[in-house]
């Protein structure tokens, strides 16, 4: 029996030896935000990926020339201002003075240049790239100005700018995904995968008095339940992005506030037209019609959502309200099946991605209302994997439920639809649509734009591409000793501002 | 001797690079490519064929591994896809994790499991065996998520003696000992089971042997008779036990850090599969190969030494 105590002994010193070599440092007592998010950050380089779990975090270390008030406007941030001339083929950013990197390095616009060259480089390969494609040269008349010479006007410039993946980093800086240098209110002071990311107070930040809270440590805490249990017991302060089937649970739980707002998603049924009976116009309006938005919201989303009529979200100034095109009819949905030719109607499957529950239980609801009008509706779940390269990439199948997130620029949403666009996997086809889309994307004048968009909005809407659904709310629940956690129209957790009890 | 060890030696070699080249081809067959899944519906069109392409992911897939078993080869196992971190401070960061769980696991089965072999074997009344046949039994046979998810419940919600996962649990060695108990204990549980069972048929054999009959017969107590005597005799086949049971445990590991939330390798390695984060992937599927295929050879090795009567076949 020797090896037994050598066993025990090993044991202990490795569990010694993991939680010696886990232990963050911790700092004297400052007040510290403790925020519940579910996934780890994809690295910290923001101009290297495309994952919101990345973005949420580095909104708080970097800056951009422009950014994102909560209420969608596009604000000065490391530009003051800024002008357009030359037919909207010229931007011109004058930069706020007196900015540095967490790391002393001085903002001018060489570094602004070189922040976007390192974007568009090859070495990089960021995946942002093809949305600054048109940049033909960057120029630097002196070292408060930067200005972009474009190949053609681009209306969407101004909102790829402000984007958190453009954001301004110290080019010189070795490793960004391991060690950020921002200009941001926040620098990362450590990460430690699968369980924290600790920031700390800017030393050079140029925001005055800002932020107020010194330390904020991100915990990753993959389960909901467990993220609302820390939230109880005082562990962390706030949870951003709740189910809306878990605050039932909060009501009336003391010291903890629910807050919500709009989300950058809009929820679609989405319908390929390039499938059998989904070919025909009369049918997908006859689905339109079948289809209860109420009822969806309300399963779905236990009433936290507001219905749409087209693919944009309500938190957008160019969305056009059409949820009055379709209104829940199934007398008028069967009628139209017959004259589509469909009297006793057909068999059809709703993809659904299984890792989002709300998307399974739409589709759900979806199919035993398609059965009111005659319609077989089976619900396929798969995993995301699978959903990205069958129906996304493959347009292989007949119905899916998902998701879209929208962007600063209404470009980003309503793209999807152009005919050449891979991405386009509702197979709409209008020339049409496409010239208008190419108008929009070129005119800088804010009213000819909203006119266009408008009118594609409107032409979505008519052709029954999909079934708009709703546009869910983001919940946050925090403790009343925080301010309430500000809510913004993109995929991000700013905390800069938060004040604490 | 030591060609038997370098023959040893160079066919677990082998076996790891087959394991890291089927999980490399069964990876890649799966739906859903790995730039696909960093891309999501978010990135722009033309986005996907330059990473794809940055990825090397356009070159076939026998150069695709082997520019992979590259970089292994001179230490460089790539940067993780999901975390855009290097998968070796991936790696360094969890594995202590997982092996504390699984020796903690393989030092509560054993403590469990040898003296309740030692006591069924002890007596020849029934009451002993039927307890502990009924105990090896279930032990056995109830599936470790289950088990997991019940320990997790009865304690850690019900009772609160001990904490759920949640944050930042692993700042001291003792909050780190506490998280582990309960993984530990739904590890082993079967292990436990089993040992017991080959300690008490074990223990049984040996009692029938002549220098236990003379240890009785110069009137020693059924005690010193039982463990001075009988279990160290009855030890062999129970260390070889000892080799299969490391192996089924650091496996195990993946189900059971994922049932608790315990963030090792096990619940890395299946987050890495999800994202088809194939660096990362590779990189855990060989440190786990690793790990079961040495302790087999170790224990080949123990087992020589232990009994000389083993001659190289």
């Amino acid at each position: 029996m020797r090896w037994l105590p050598l066993t025990a002994a090993g044991a202990l010193a490795l569990t010694l030896l993991a939680s010696g070599g886990l232990a963050p440092t911790r700092a004297a007592a400052a007040p510290t935000l403790n925020v519940a998010v579910s996934t780890d950050p994809a690295g910290f380089d923001p101009q290297a990926t495309a994952a919101a779990s990345t973005f949420e975090i580095t909104f708080n270390i970097y800056d951009t020339l422009a950014t994102v008030d909560p209420k969608g406007n596009l604000v000065p941030d490391l530009a003051t201002g800024w002008s357009v001339s030359d037919g909207g083929r010229t931007w011109t950013f004058r930069l706020r003075s007196g900015v540095r990197f967490s790391d002393g390095t001085a903002l001018t616009s060489q570094v602004v240049k070189a922040s976007f060259e390192r974007l568009l480089s090859k070495a990089e390969a960021s995946p942002w790239q093809p949305l600054y494609a048109d940049i033909a040269s960057i120029s630097t008349p002196s070292p408060t100005v930067v200005q972009f010479h474009l190949s053609a006007p681009s209306a969407p410039f101004l909102a790829n700018v402000a984007s958190p993946w453009a954001a301004i980093v110290d080019p010189q800086a070795p490793d960004l995904a391991q060690h950020p240098v921002g200009t941001g209110p926040y620098e990362l002071l450590s990460y430690v995968p699968g369980q924290e990311v600790t920031l700390v107070r800017n030393p050079y930040d140029w925001r005055h008095g800002i932020p107020a809270i010194p330390k904020v440590v991100f915990h990753i805490v993959p389960d909901p339940q467990t993220q609302l249990i820390d939230l109880k017991t005082g562990e962390v302060q706030a949870v951003p992005g709740i189910a809306p089937q878990d605050v039932a649970a909060l009501k009336g739980a003391p010291g903890i506030r629910v807050v919500t707002g709009p989300s950058p998603f809009i929820q679609v049924l989405a319908m390929n037209e390039a499938w059998g009976p989904l070919k025909s116009l009369l049918v997908r309006r006859a689905i339109n019609y079948a289809v209860n938005r109420q009822a969806v919201i309300q399963g779905a989303f236990f009433g936290y959502a507001v219905p749409i009529g087209t693919h944009m979200t309500p938190a957008s100034p160019y969305y056009v309200n059409l949820t009055g095109m379709y209104p829940y009819n199934v007398a008028k949905a069967k009628a139209l099946l017959a004259q589509a030719g469909y009297p006793h109607g057909f068999s059809v499957t709703i993809t659904a991605p299984s890792n989002y529950e709300e998307h399974v239980r739409t589709a759900e609801i979806i199919a035993q209302e398609l059965s009111a009008v005659g319609i077989r509706a089976q619900v396929v779940q798969v995993p995301w994997a699978t959903w990205l390269s069958k129906v996304f990439m493959g347009r292989q199948y007949q119905m899916t439920v998902i998701a879209h997130t929208a962007k600063l620029d209404p470009d980003t949403l309503l793209s999807i639809y152009e005919s050449t666009n891979p991405q386009d996997y509702m197979n709409y086809r209008s020339p049409a649509y496409d010239a208008l889309i190419e108008r929009a994307r070129t005119t800088t004048v804010l009213s000819v734009r909203r006119a266009l968009y408008a009118q594609a909005q409107r032409m979505l809407a008519e052709n029954a591409t999909a079934v708009y659904l709703d546009a869910p709310d983001t919940i946050v629940a925090e403790s009343t000793r925080l301010s309430p956690w500000p809510i913004y129209p993109i995929d991000v957790l700013p905390v800069a501002y938060l004040r604490m009890r | 001797m030591a060609a038997y060890v370098l023959r040893r030696f160079l066919s677990l070699l082998g076996s790891v690079l087959l394991i890291t080249a089927v999980t490399f081809l069964v990876l890649r067959a799966l739906p859903g490519n790995p730039a696909e899944l960093m891309l999501g519906m978010d990135a722009p069109p033309g986005a996907l064929q330059a990473l794809s392409r940055h990825l090397g992911l356009d070159l076939p897939l026998p150069v695709q591994y082997l520019s992979w078993l590259a970089g292994a080869v001179h230490g460089d196992f790539g940067r993780s896809l999901l975390f855009q971190l290097p998968v070796g401070t991936l790696i360094a960061q969890r594995l202590p994790i997982t092996l504390a769980l699984a020796l903690l696991a393989l030092l509560l089965g054993l403590a469990a499991g040898i003296p309740l072999g030692v006591w069924a074997a002890s007596r020849r009344s029934p009451l002993p065996s039927a307890v502990t046949a009924v105990f090896a039994q279930a032990g056995l046979a109830v599936p470790s998520f289950w088990l997991g998810t019940m320990l997790a419940l009865v304690f850690a919600l019900d009772l609160r003696l001990l904490p759920p996962d949640g944050v930042a649990p692993f700042r001291t060695p003792l909050a780190l000992l506490a998280h582990l108990l309960l993984p530990a204990v739904t590890l082993a549980v079967p292990q436990a089971a089993s040992t017991l069972r080959l300690v008490r048929a074990s223990v049984l054999e040996t009692l029938e042997r002549d220098f236990v009959r003379t240890a009785q017969a110069k009137g020693l107590g059924q005690g010193a008779v039982l463990y001075r005597h009988a279990l160290p005799n009855a030890m062999a086949p129970v260390a070889t036990l000892i080799g299969m049971h490391l192996g089924a445990l650091i496996a195990g590991t993946i189900i059971v850090e994922n049932v608790f939330s315990i963030p090792g390798l096990g619940s890395l390695v299946v987050q890495a599969v999800a994202a088809r984060d194939v660096p990362l992937v590779e990189a855990c599927v060989a440190v786990f190969a690793t790990c079961v295929v040495a302790v087999n050879f170790l224990v080949d090795l123990t087992y020589r030494l232990w009994d000389p009567k083993v001659v190289e076949a």
